[in-house]
């Protein structure tokens, strides 16, 4: 005797069993996992699950974010990803009468028929047999089409060749041998986003991504690196260690600025500069950006303008001054503001004197160089050192640059369109915390909310790293254009995440199950689709991916460079 | 097949059943639930089908004998010997051409005094592999269905090589069948269970 039902089933004159599909060759090969029964192309399909040899056993075997795809009745593949699994009847009254656990026959045939295992797949790419290239869905398959596992075929159909502008930075889950591509050139067309929990892994999926923008040369990047995450050596709390941007990104290596100097040279760095900022260079703007975090209310922030007016560029100089100054005695006087209120600013600058890259008075021109060089096409790492746990610092420092920075691309733009220079080169800025950036309150009025929010008319977008993305300003994060997602777990964030993005509520429940290291949900820009993956390691084939040559390779490199030129 | 036991001789048929009469049952035949056949088609094939029904008519003899009290043993011996033809109802399940077997019914009904036979068990095996059987059953209104269903099953899970597996498919057709009726479905797969 067989083991199968269908060979119990009702024949037609082929002798093939009835409402089964035929088996062809190439289908002999896939697991068929069930057929479609309904559904909508805005709310996904409802797919049927086969009870499989073991009744239901398919249902437990299914996983959401696991790629399917729907055999239409024309040929096309309708590639599609899992979003929830559901055990549904065809009649309640076993709910209320379900069989003894006693019974292996009862639940045996039960579970092959009045109660079975449903999935809810969401589509997303067609794949037609005469397209090369899988295209966005705008129909779902007909009534009744089969359902298989989507093989590593047709994913890398969807994923694309691994070539200058297509970086692998991941496998879809249990898929070790597919690799996820990222469009590289999209990535950089608009801002980006990497949230995720504390320690879900994003600094290193950012590696990840610097790595390959810089290593194809898709932008410069500008990266304000709050940890030590990505110019030189990493070290993990165990120990481990692992090589920065600049160890292996050979000849488009990024330049190393500190703020910190101590610190970075005794991690060995090899550092192109220190950035000190005078007090004469800070402007009220650069402060305004802090005015949560220092507490200053509306009318001292308001202030602030008044008292670099009245108080001309040493204001900061002045205002932290202990034997006060005469200029601020007479504010007083006049009226002009109370003396709380000065006295209250004072009391906040104090943050200031902690910051010892700021200096009453500094030779070098970093901002200069910075610019020069990100023209040029070299990524700068500005390192925090000390300064990093110290948030207004961090935040102080890259409102600084940026707004300096993004004035002269303004000018650099400028100039390009009226023909008298060439474009600027295209420029990432990479901020980490960002929500203290871009909330809502002050994402308006700040220079990171108005990059986010000028797209790249200046040839300038952000790479925003948070785990709180909820934090952000909502229309900020609608202009966010690939989002790259660890696990997260507060419910405002996950929602934050997919805010504009349309059909992708259904991959909630994908987010919400992500493991806590290394795996991500990307989905926008730079992807034909929402994928999950498990991010690439990254390890020494990673580093040889982007230009990473060991000592000897170099000598024997620089020996034939040598020869050569003899 | 010509060997096979002989029970009978057709007193009546359709497409969908017959009936035929024999003497007094014996303890081993004919039984409810067991597969019997008949020539149909000019003894070219045979209908295949399952008793459903087996009656004894009453007579004005026997009514006297039950009137009289305390009936002598001897009297209720000579009874039983007596030519008094019980009626057996069968339902056709499937009919077999040569050694092909097919579910469902048969293209002509058997010609009366035709000799009925009961069936093999490599025919019953053929006739109860497709699940065909258990609908015609289920939909048979002048049997009852439930009860016969568990009897049929009994007999066609003994010539099964693994029984368990049979009765768990048997099990599931039957669920796709009247998965409706729940309380139904669940009494007889519980039932089917105490088979095993
Ligand atoms: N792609 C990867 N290759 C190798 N190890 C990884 C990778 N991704 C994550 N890890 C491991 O996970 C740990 C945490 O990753 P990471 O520091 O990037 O987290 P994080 O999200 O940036 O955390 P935090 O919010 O604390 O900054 C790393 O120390 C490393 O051990
Ligand atoms: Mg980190």
């Amino acid at each position: 005797m067989s083991d199968e039902l269908d060979d119990f089933l009702p024949r037609d004159a082929d002798n093939n069993p009835i409402g089964l599909e035929t088996t062809q060759e190439e289908e002999a090969a896939r697991v068929r996992l069930g057929v479609v029964v309904g559904g909508s192309l805005s709310k996904g399909l409802t797919v049927k699950l086969d009870s499989g040899l073991n009744a239901g056993q398919t249902i437990e075997n299914m996983a959401v974010g696991r790629y399917v795809v729907a055999k239409g009745l024309t040929e096309r593949k309708f590639f599609s990803i899992v979003t929830d699994i559901i055990l549904d009847n065809t009649n309640p009254a076993i709910e209320q009468t379900p069989p003894p656990v006693s019974s292996p026959f009862l639940s045996d045939v039960y579970r092959a028929t009045v109660a079975y295992g449903r999935a809810n797949v969401s589509p997303m790419l067609v794949l037609d047999p005469n397209d090369k290239e899988p295209r966005p869905n705008k129909t779902i398959p007909a009534h009744f089409s089969p359902v298989f596992e989507a093989t590593e075929e047709d994913v890398n159909q969807v994923f694309g060749e691994e070539d200058d502008d297509h970086f692998h930075i991941g496998s879809p889950l249990d898929m070790e041998g597919v690799k996820v591509n990222l469009d590289l050139n999209r990535f950089v067309e608009r801002s980006s986003g990497v949230f995720g929990k504390s320690g879900t892994g994003k600094s290193f999926i950012t590696r990840t991504l610097l790595a390959a923008v810089i290593a194809k040369q898709k932008a410069s990047c500008l990266i304000f690196d709050m940890h030590s995450d990505y110019g030189w050596e990493i070290t993990n709390e165990r120990g481990k260690t692992w090589k920065g941007l600049t160890q292996i990104l050979g000849n488009n290596r990024p330049h190393i600025y500190t703020l910190d100097k101590k610190t970075s040279l005794a991690r060995n760095n090899k550092i192109a500069g220190e950035l000190q900022i005078q007090y004469s260079d800070i402007e009220p703007a650069d402060v305004e950006m802090l005015s949560s975090m220092l507490n200053l209310s509306d009318v001292q922030t308001g202030a602030l303008y008044y008292l670099h007016r009245k108080l001309g560029e040493q204001w900061v100089a002045k205002l932290l001054d202990e034997n006060g100054s005469p200029e601020i005695e007479e504010i007083i006087e006049e009226g002009m503001l109370v003396k709380g209120t000065l006295s209250a600013i004072q009391r906040k600058f104090e943050l200031f004197r902690r910051m010892d890259f700021l200096v009453p008075k500094s030779s070098n021109n970093v901002v200069g160089e910075i610019f020069e060089k990100l023209q040029r096409g070299t990524s700068i790492v500005l390192e925090f050192g000390k300064h990093g746990d110290n948030l207004p610092a961090y935040m102080l420092v890259a409102n600084y640059l940026t707004r300096r920075v993004h004035g002269r691309y303004v000018q650099a733009k400028n100039d390009a369109v009226g023909s008298k220079a060439e474009q600027p080169k295209p420029l990432m800025i990479v901020i980490e915390e960002a929500h203290k950036f871009l909330d809502p309150e002050i994402a308006k009025h700040t220079i990171f909310g108005t990059i986010a929010r000028e797209l790249r008319k200046y040839n300038v977008t952000l790479l925003v790293v948070d785990q709180r993305p909820s934090g952000i300003d909502d229309e900020v994060m609608s202009q966010i254009g690939t989002r790259v997602t660890a696990l997260l777990d507060n419910e405002a964030d996950i929602r934050a995440v997919f805010s504009g993005v349309s059909g992708a509520s259904a991959l909630r429940e994908v987010l919400a199950r992500l493991d806590t290291q290394q795996q991500a949900l990307i989905l926008g820009h730079a992807v034909p689709m929402p994928v999950v993956i498990r991010t690439r390691d990254y390890d020494e084939e990673l580093y040889r991916a982007v230009g990473f040559l060991n000592d000897t390779e170099v000598e024997e490199k620089t020996k034939a460079a040598y020869d050569d030129l003899w | 097949m010509t060997t096979a036991i002989q029970i009978g001789q057709l007193l009546q048929s359709s497409i969908r059943g017959f009936s035929f009469g024999c003497a007094v049952p014996k303890p081993e035949m004919p039984h409810f639930g067991a597969f019997v056949k008949v020539p149909i088609l000019n003894g070219t094939a045979q209908a295949i089908g399952t008793i459903y029904d087996i009656v004894l008519e009453e007579d004005d003899l026997v009514r006297q004998i039950v009137a009289t009290p305390e009936t002598p043993a001897e009297i209720i011996l000579d009874q039983r010997q007596r030519q008094m033809p019980i009626e057996v109802s069968v339902l056709t399940l499937g009919y077999m051409q040569g050694t092909t077997v097919k579910s469902g019914l048969p293209p002509q009904p058997p010609l009366t005094l035709d000799t009925i036979r009961l069936c093999e068990s490599t025919e019953i095996a053929a006739l109860t592999n497709d699940f065909n059987f258990l609908r015609l059953i289920m939909q048979a209104s002048e049997a009852p269905t439930d009860e016969l269903l568990v009897r049929v099953l009994e007999h066609a899970v003994s010539v099964q090589s693994n029984p368990s597996q049979y009765l768990r498919f048997a099990g599931q057709y039957l669920a796709q069948l009247i998965g409706n009726d729940f309380q139904r479905l669940d009494t007889i797969l519980r039932r089917l269970e105490s088979l095993l």
